[in-house]
């Protein structure tokens, strides 16, 4: 008796394991990627004073990044809680466009989102839609983040310079005329040894805060923080600040990105409006129920 | 006599510099942090290279616009000159005539292209260097982002 339980036992353990070990492989995942999945009960070592350098990936596996009904602490999904604090200009703003996805969706295409039609999606769009492995590069002057999704970069000063009041200040050109850009300004410091902080405005009034139709104006503000609780592990959280289409400011998205080997090849994701179109008659049209005959 | 000849020769030659040098300056598009930059790299004495290091934020040393490429690549334009033939295998020659560019000496009107670049197609490499190389931006170590045209600015189509 007792060595039949012992056995039943074991193959429940066995069964366990192997259903633990089949989800994780379920989960799906970037080619040589390692996830926290992969390591538990690790002892990560601890994290380097104020650097942020390598690759990072999301540490729940590629999915975690991705925020298809919107910013991923507040999603567009009808629940109370996740109602952002629009202004009345905010609300008008927000049910003017019309998404794919979220509570206000529409058929791709009947969307007015300016991202199919590969029209650049900017910041905070980049980290707020679909955060992929971003490699992250420091110099004396500044932090630099390659994005995968879009392959797209940002450069967040770190020499001392402020966010412009008007971009033609000396330090940042003599734009002329004054220009906000896709990505706005960014610049950033460490606020201890393992947290830096970066803000950025100038923003192009014309991007999306979302996937969602989310909105903001020129007013937008960003801040994004990056936490190194050990060597292994990077904590993003990005909070939104924009007076003129929300009444305070809401922390975005929060999520927990993972160091990989300094040899990961990142892939290529760029959007291409041959590929869009192709998506477009092969899927979105028949949706629709437009005939593209 | 010869002093106020010479006074008036120095004059003269002063005037001329100068106007040259604003010339230059009003011809050459330049960027406001490049001016500067310009101003210190016409300091005589170079400093040494830095062994196996090319990481910073590079720019055409002669302005913006040498880093253009409108009618093909830099070397070898689509002038029409014989030196400029590019030596072609008959499906070279063949997708070559199949291609509708803008620019060059095969230039088609507005309407009739085919160049992916036109609808925003992603330009690849390496015709981000053969096209409109500009502002390299930082970087270190192994990496390197260049600013094609796109990237910063839209040429993306309206939806």
């Amino acid at each position: 008796m007792p060595k039949g339980l012992v056995t039943m036992a074991v193959a429940l353990v066995a069964v366990s394991v192997f259903s633990v070990l089949a989800r994780a492989q379920d989960v799906p995942r970037q080619p040589g990627a390692v996830y926290d999945m992969d390591r538990k009960g690790e002892n990560p070592a601890p994290a380097p004073k104020r650097d942020l350098t390598g690759v990072w990936e999301p540490a729940q596996g590629p999915s975690a990044g991705v925020q298809a009904t919107g910013a991923g602490a507040m999603p567009s999904d009808g629940k109370p809680e996740h109602e952002l604090p629009f202004t009345p200009l905010g609300r008008e703003t927000f049910l003017a466009h019309k998404p794919t996805f979220g509570v206000t969706q529409v058929p791709s295409a009947l969307t007015n989102d300016p991202m199919p039609g590969c029209n650049p999606q900017g910041f905070p769009r980049v980290v707020l839609h679909n955060f992929r492995t971003s490699r992250i590069v420091q110099t004396p002057e500044n932090v630099v983040i390659l994005y995968e999704f879009n392959k797209k970069w940002r450069v967040i000063w770190t020499d001392g310079r402020r966010l412009p009041k008007n971009p033609t200040e000396p330090t940042w050109g003599d734009p002329d005329p004054p220009e906000s850009r896709w990505w706005g300004y960014s610049v950033g410091k460490w606020v201890d040894d393992y947290t830096f902080v970066a803000e950025s405005t100038g923003f192009d009034d014309r991007t999306w805060l979302d996937n969602a139709g989310r909105p903001h104006s020129d007013a937008l503000h960003v801040i994004e923080q990056y936490h190194r609780p050990d060597r292994d592990h990077l904590e993003m959280t990005i909070t939104v600040d924009d007076a003129k289409m929300f009444t305070k400011p809401w922390v975005a998205v929060k999520l927990r990105l993972r160091l990989q080997a300094p040899s990961f090849d990142i892939r290529e994701m760029e959007c291409a409006p041959i590929e869009t179109e192709e998506y477009n008659k092969e899927f979105a049209e028949p949706a629709a129920g437009i005939d593209a005959r | 006599m010869v002093v106020k000849m010479l006074k008036l020769a120095a004059i003269s030659v002063s005037i001329l510099m100068a106007a040259s040098s604003a010339v230059a300056r009003a011809d050459r598009p330049q960027h406001a942090r490049v001016t500067k930059d310009q101003k210190t790299a016409s300091a005589p004495a170079l400093a040494p290279v830095p062994i196996h290091d090319i990481s910073g934020t590079w720019e055409p040393a002669n302005g913006p616009s040498d880093g253009i490429q409108a009618n093909g690549v830099k070397a070898m334009p689509n002038d029409g000159k014989p030196e400029h033939q590019l030596p072609y295998t008959p499906l070279g020659l063949q997708t070559f005539k199949s291609h509708k560019a803008l620019e060059g000496v095969d230039a088609v009107l507005p309407g009739f292209y085919n160049d992916p670049r036109d609808k925003c197609e992603p330009i690849g490499f390496p015709r981000t260097d053969f096209y409109n190389l500009s502002g390299g931006q930082p970087v270190a170590e192994n990496v390197l982002q260049s600013d094609p045209a796109g990237k910063g600015s839209s040429l993306c189509p309206k939806v």
